[in-house]
């Protein structure tokens, strides 16, 4: 199986850009997904972010010059997008409304999903609460399991102040979960 | 060592986070988010690689700086000036040199080429008279017969 490096070399010079593409996406398209479901909870808006960032991937990845790992640089693209996406919402004043913990309530008590409790709903909400950048840096410190220097070049950050985001998140999150 | 060491810190981190928040609520609220519609993945492979194809190349829109915009104004404003301010003293100058050139020909030169040229311009005259007398003679009987 060809490496990350080995399908971007192969897009850059190839006539068969799609293959590599392919590749790469398939390869990738999963993670960076459930990062983005993780941040704006609903399906159709994650779906949305995540094509926005796999053409932007497609248009730049001719000009990437291969100093960070792939994932790390696609990681950074669906930051960035969807931190924009959120702002643009919270203008429109569509996102974080009361409409969020019932649309998570419903897709837990779903019948497909597992049975949601209290303390599950009292934590999405406590989730929603952080800022974009802790909640992100949680994310991809606790499910993905990424370390710190990758985390701080996602987020456009120092490795301490991505540790020090992941840390506040979580004194954040108990406290909203001890008010509830 | 290094990768040792991130590993162990990455067990402390989520164990505090397992401590704070409750293991089970952080794993059962990844669950929920994990669910997507079926077939979703390969439908987005598709999905994407359709719009791709389908995406026109992006027009470059190219921003400048006012001190560039400033520049460019001025240059276009020189072309303008310079253009208004030459064209008419060229003109002058070709003008001048026509002159020149009618007065640089000897008399006798112009008056045999009016000479030479004079029994044509005749010819001319005297075709357009015997045209004009032609139609003249062929619409008189028509006009009699539109009063008949």
């Amino acid at each position: 199986m060809l490496s990350d490096q080995a399908l971007i070399i192969q897009f850059k010079q190839s006539s068969d850009k799609e293959g590599a593409f392919t590749q790469l996406l398939k390869r990738h398209q999963q993670k960076v997904y459930y990062q983005i479901k993780r941040m704006v909870n609903e399906h159709a808006d994650a779906d949305d972010i995540a094509q926005q960032v796999w053409m932007k991937v497609w248009n730049k990845l001719d000009g990437f010059k291969m100093e960070s790992e792939f994932s790390t640089w696609v990681f950074r693209i669906a930051y960035n997008e969807t931190v924009n996406f959120i702002q643009k919402e919270k203008k429109l004043g569509q996102h974080y409304t009361s409409n969020e913990s019932a649309d998570y309530e419903n897709a837990a008590h779903s019948q497909d999903g597992p049975a949601s409790s209290q303390i599950e709903i009292a934590l999405e909400q406590a989730i929603q609460q952080l800022p974009e950048k802790q909640r992100f840096v949680f994310m991809l410190r606790y499910f993905e399991e990424l370390n710190y220097a990758k985390i701080a070049s996602i987020t456009g950050t120092s490795v301490g102040g991505a540790k020090a985001n992941f840390h506040q998140a979580i004194k954040k999150m108990e406290e909203i979960l001890k008010h509830n | 060592m290094q990768n040792k060491d991130n590993h162990k810190e990455l067990q402390e981190d989520q164990a505090i986070a397992n401590a704070l928040l409750g293991k089970e609520n952080l794993h059962s609220w990844k669950e929920v988010n994990m669910q997507v519609p079926h077939n979703y993945f390969n439908a987005f492979e598709a999905n994407t690689l359709h719009k791709i194809q389908n995406v026109k190349p992006s027009v470059r829109i190219f921003t400048i700086g006012t001190w560039k915009k400033l520049a460019f104004a001025a240059s276009i404003f020189a072309i303008v000036v310079s253009t208004y301010l030459l064209l008419p003293s060229n003109t002058i100058q070709k003008s001048n040199a026509t002159a020149m050139s009618m007065q640089q020909i000897p008399n006798e030169e112009i008056a045999a080429y009016i000479n030479e040229n004079d029994w044509v311009a005749e010819v001319d005259w005297h075709t357009e008279l015997n045209k004009e007398e032609a139609t003249m003679i062929i619409m008189e009987p028509g006009i009699q017969n539109d009063s008949n």
